[in-house]
């Protein structure tokens, strides 16, 4: 049997690694069009308090 | 307004040309070529200049306004569509049928077997009905007519690919049994573009 | 304000359990091959990553018809989310293919029809990204975005069965694996291994387009909201 373990490892490594990666900034993504959402939603809703006024 | 676009068939041809004199120096081809590269060589050629005729002719209209004033003529927009088709077919053929003494003269093959005609008429209407799909797609963009050859290039592959068997089964003689499979396969590729060409080309030039 | 859905939360706990399960189950549950080694296991999750990336592409295709149907948006999205999720599986797919190639033909890359395919493949996704990135309004990204994604679904199979055939005309001396997991045969715990994976991958991908159309969400409101 060919000593493959540390290929294996490797592949898995990168498998996982790769997954690892795109969720990590997926989720960073959303926290940054969260905060935005956030931030825009609270413009907005001056501005409208603003020309109600 | 295609028609006019036939001074571009020079161009192509040139640049064929000159596509076959780069691949020769780079690979450092020999004359007694097997039948697989001249296949794979021929097709490269045709490949690069439909897309440069493609390319042309998008410019062209644009330059002209030309689309606009079509679009507005009452004509069925399917015929706007093989319109171009036929057109960059037509250009692609005969660059394509130039090629053939020049290959025979380079590669010491004889290319000229009818079997290979109609692979080249097989290979070159799947390849410009999704180019010309594509083209009108990519001069909607900003990019133009730059992002055309990274649209088509992955997408054309299959048929490209084959193509080239096809070709090369010819060339080597071999018995039409050994790449039928292939023939089929552009039949469909015919097919399948043409009728996506169909189904899409008013949705894409929408306003 | 979109919120995550419980059952999308359900959903993460569901991976977070079963992505590690499935992999204990390949590591020790399965028996090693004896040419190969220990790499070979890479291959139940190789496959199962194209496997996925190819139905994300499937995804995007349909929610790029319903696009062009309905005129919605959220179809839009949808194709995004999926097509994005389907490169990065595709990404995965040929890394994994790639290490898996290496010790056993010693080279990184084998012209083996489903790595050049998944490669192809990547490229064309790719290329839907530079499509979208250089047209200006959200309405001809979703129209033309769509029409090429419908368009390129067609070739996944059709690049698949070309360079199929292209091999089998080649006779290759190299293994069988490169056609795939049915060439050699697995024995009823490889298969457990499998069809396990498959099915946790699968389950993967529903939650990772998920995800990133809840994104797609927010993102497409912040532009509404500057309005």
């Amino acid at each position: 049997m060919a000593d493959t373990l540390t290929d294996m490892i490797f592949g898995f490594a990168v498998i996982l690694g790769v997954l690892g990666a795109y969720i990590l900034i997926l989720a960073v993504r959303m926290r940054q069009a969260r905060s935005k959402y956030h931030v825009r939603t609270e413009k907005y809703n001056e501005s409208q308090e603003n020309s109600s006024r | 307004m295609e028609w006019r676009g036939r001074q571009g068939v020079p161009v192509m041809l040139v640049f064929a040309l000159l596509v076959v004199f780069l691949f020769n120096f780079a690979l450092q081809l020999s004359p007694d070529l097997q039948a697989d590269l001249t296949a794979g060589l021929l097709w490269v050629s045709l490949a690069f200049a439909s897309t440069l005729g493609l390319n042309r002719s998008v410019s062209l209209e644009q330059e002209n306004k030309a689309m606009d004033g079509l679009l507005l003529a009452p004509v069925d927009r399917s015929a706007i569509y093989f319109g171009k088709v036929i057109s960059n077919f037509s250009f692609t053929f005969l660059v394509g049928l130039v090629l053939l003494p020049i290959f025979s003269l380079f590669y010491q093959q004889n290319m000229f077997k009818p079997l290979l005609i109609l692979v080249i008429i097989l290979g070159l209407g799947a390849y410009t009905s999704l180019g010309t799909l594509l083209a009108a797609l990519s001069i909607q963009t900003r990019t133009r007519d730059v992002l055309l050859p990274v649209l088509l290039y992955p997408l054309a592959l299959p048929i490209l690919i084959a193509a080239v068997e096809s070709s090369r089964g010819i060339l080597a003689g071999m018995p039409i049994s050994d790449y039928q499979s292939w023939l089929l396969f552009l039949l469909a590729g015919n097919i399948l573009f043409s009728a996506a060409g169909l189904m899409f080309f008013e949705t894409i030039l929408e306003e | 304000m979109p919120k995550k859905p419980k059952l999308l939360t359900l959903l993460d706990i569901l991976c977070l359990i079963l992505v590690p399960a499935a992999l204990v189950l390949i590591l020790f549950f399965t028996p090693t091959e004896r040419v190969m080694g220990p790499v070979q296991k890479v291959f139940y999750f190789h496959v199962s990553a194209a496997w996925a990336g190819m139905l994300s592409f499937l995804v995007a295709a349909v929610g790029g018809g319903l696009y062009l149907a309905q005129r919605k948006m959220k179809w839009d999205r949808l194709s995004l989310s999926a097509i994005e999720v389907g490169v990065v599986f595709g990404l995965i797919a040929i890394l994994s293919g790639m290490i898996w190639a290496q010790p056993i033909w010693n080279t990184w890359w084998v012209w083996d029809p489903r790595l050049t395919t998944t490669a192809i493949m990547e490229l064309i996704y790719l290329a839907y990204f530079i499509l979208r990135s250089s047209l200006d309004t959200p309405e001809s990204r979703a129209r033309l975005g769509a029409v090429y994604a419908i368009v390129s679904v067609v070739t996944v199979p059709l690049t698949f069965f070309s360079i199929r055939l292209f091999r089998t005309i080649h006779p290759v001396v190299i293994a069988t694996e490169s056609s795939g997991g049915g060439a050699f045969n697995m024995t009823s715990r490889m298969q457990l291994a499998f069809f396990s994976s498959l099915f946790v991958f699968t389950l993967l991908l529903i939650d990772l387009i998920w995800h990133r159309y809840i994104l797609a969400q927010i993102q497409s409101a912040n532009q509404e909201i500057g309005i």
